[in-house]
């Protein structure tokens, strides 16, 4: 490591340590303080832009001008009055979706409501703060901390503190449990009600269900409440791996659930921890089939044009 | 060539070079010289006299008297891996200090090291960091150049120092022209004993490398 005068700003160590700066402030609230959130809101922000940093500074410049990524790689533009810019953090929580397989849908979806209610603070008169029990959102947001920060090998406890970390994973713990807890009595109502329907009626959706759920559409599984065919959908994780056979070249990628729908009874699951509550959360693997020709994107009438009319320094 | 397990071992070298080469030239067997930005490639260290030195330099604030404990360019966020210090002119009974880091890092929690803030006095390339005194990787320390700026990095502070003047050190004297001192930056802290009237001639002259080469 070469001696530095200072950190790129947008190191992934430059936004930990603002990230920590941030929690530090946060953590001298009390909880019912509508400042709590707000200082949690910000601590997110950063905390997302330091792991995205850590695969690469690039990755968090505002791509629309090249002379952000430029800057990012740690090269000063060419540019008079140039000020660079980082991508927008609805941007980058979905880049994290897709970047850190533990950050799921749902951390996806609290983090935009947090982060959303941040501007409301900064630029409305709005209170959106104030009133809001932390119960509500403090363990998903020490859940997402959670997967950020094992992210780029720090811990709860280098952010938190080692008592507050105790805290917050006794906080996600239980909001595990909560989660189970809410979907096993959302699949016990849904098996309520299929359980009063008639022999015939029930024959008759399991069969309808089984023709609509096809592999196509998602992966096939038996719904908890009532025992019929049902689609489990999810988003891809890792790279996929590919062969070739005789009749072309096979994909295979793994998914990881994300929601459930039953078209019989009408249950319908969102979010992986849920799916996982109820025994539905276990990776499956999509395979598609593809023709080398459609998998290469071979344009067949450009490739027949270039054998003809072949590069010729002596034109005859 | 030097012996990096003696490095390892002690986090200083301490050896002899023949004085009528110059320090460059001996510097230049050890590795690539780093040059930090407004200094010379080879600095010159002399005592002065406080008063008439500027404040951004520890003759400016001490003096001829005992520089504390320190690692170099401490508020920069990566300092040089290694500082090489070499006899010019021998002063009397002027010692350079030595204390390991580890004798200050173990028995404090790590807590403190990881969660504490420190910042340079002055920013640097119109520039501000949080530097944190210990990431595993590096050992920081300047009394000076780097301030506390959160509650844990105070209490930080106030340990080093109670542990600082408790320490023991080890004393190295540099006592004929040739004498060298490659001391690992990232570990170690160096401080000057007093200068007394009769040593305001000694000079040591010092260069600074990110990489050394060492005998395989």
């Amino acid at each position: 490591m070469n001696a530095k005068r200072t950190a790129h700003e947008w190191s992934k160590d430059a936004l930990f340590s603002k990230a920590q700066r941030y929690v530090e402030i946060m953590l001298e609230k009390e909880h019912a303080d509508w400042e709590f959130g707000f200082w949690s809101a910000l601590s997110l922000e950063i905390l997302v832009r330091a792991s995205i940093s850590n695969i690469s500074p690039a990755l968090i410049a505002d791509g629309k001008d090249w002379n952000n990524i430029l800057y990012a790689v740690g090269h000063d533009p060419n540019q008079q009055k140039f000020t660079p810019k980082s991508a927008d953090i609805s941007d980058l929580l979905k880049r994290a979706e897709n970047l850190f397989p533990d950050f799921t849908r749902e951390m996806l979806n609290f983090s935009i409501a947090h982060i959303n209610k941040r501007n409301s603070e900064l630029h409305t008169g709005a209170l959106p703060f104030d009133g809001v029990g932390s119960s509500s959102w403090l363990p998903m947001f020490y859940a997402v901390c959670k997967v950020l920060v094992t992210s780029i090998d720090e811990s709860l406890e280098s952010l938190l503190g080692k008592e507050v970390a105790e805290e917050a994973e006794s906080h996600i713990v239980a909001l595990k449990d909560e989660s189970a807890k809410s979907v096993k009595g959302t699949i016990n109502a849904h098996k309520t009600i299929w359980d009063e329907k008639s022999e015939e009626e029930k024959s008759k959706l399991s069969k309808k269900a089984d023709l609509l759920s096809t592999r196509h559409d998602g992966h096939r599984v038996n719904c908890p409440a009532c025992k019929s065919i049902a689609l489990v959908q999810g988003r891809s994780v890792g790279t996929p791996k590919t062969t070739v056979d005789p009749d072309g070249i096979i994909e295979k990628q793994t998914m990881l659930p994300a929601s459930f729908e039953c078209t019989a009874c009408g249950l319908k699951i969102s979010g992986y921890s849920k799916l996982v509550a109820c025994g539905l959360g276990n990776t499956y693997v999509s395979t598609n089939h593809y023709d080398a020709v459609e998998y290469f994107e071979i344009d067949l009438e450009e490739e027949m044009r270039n054998m003809m009319y072949e590069d010729n320094n002596e034109p005859y | 060539m030097l012996q990096e397990r003696n490095l390892i071992e002690n986090g200083y070298i301490r050896f002899h070079s023949a004085s009528e080469k110059s320090t460059l030239e001996v510097a230049n067997l050890l590795g690539k010289v780093f040059r930090v930005p407004s200094m010379p490639l080879v600095q010159t260290l002399t005592p002065r006299v406080k008063d008439n030195e500027p404040s951004n330099t520890y003759s400016g604030n001490y003096g001829t008297n005992e520089f504390p404990f320190h690692s170099d360019l401490a508020h920069w966020y990566t300092p040089p891996r290694y500082i090489f210090l070499r006899c010019v002119v021998p002063g009397v009974d002027v010692q350079t200090k030595l204390i390991d880091s580890k004798n200050i890092i173990k028995d404090v929690e790590p807590e403190l090291f990881y969660r504490s803030h420190f910042l340079p006095r002055k920013r640097l390339d119109r520039s501000l960091n949080i530097l944190k005194v210990y990431d595993e990787v590096l050992f920081r320390w300047d009394s000076i150049f780097i301030q506390p700026a959160n509650k844990l990095a105070k209490e930080l502070q106030y340990i080093i120092c109670e542990k600082l003047s408790s320490v023991q050190s080890e004393a190295v004297e540099l006592c004929c022209a040739g004498d060298g001192l490659l001391i690992d930056n990232w570990r170690m802290l160096h401080g000057r004993s007093s200068v007394s009237d009769i040593a305001m001639h000694r000079k040591l002259e010092r260069v600074y490398f990110n990489e050394v080469s060492f005998e395989r």
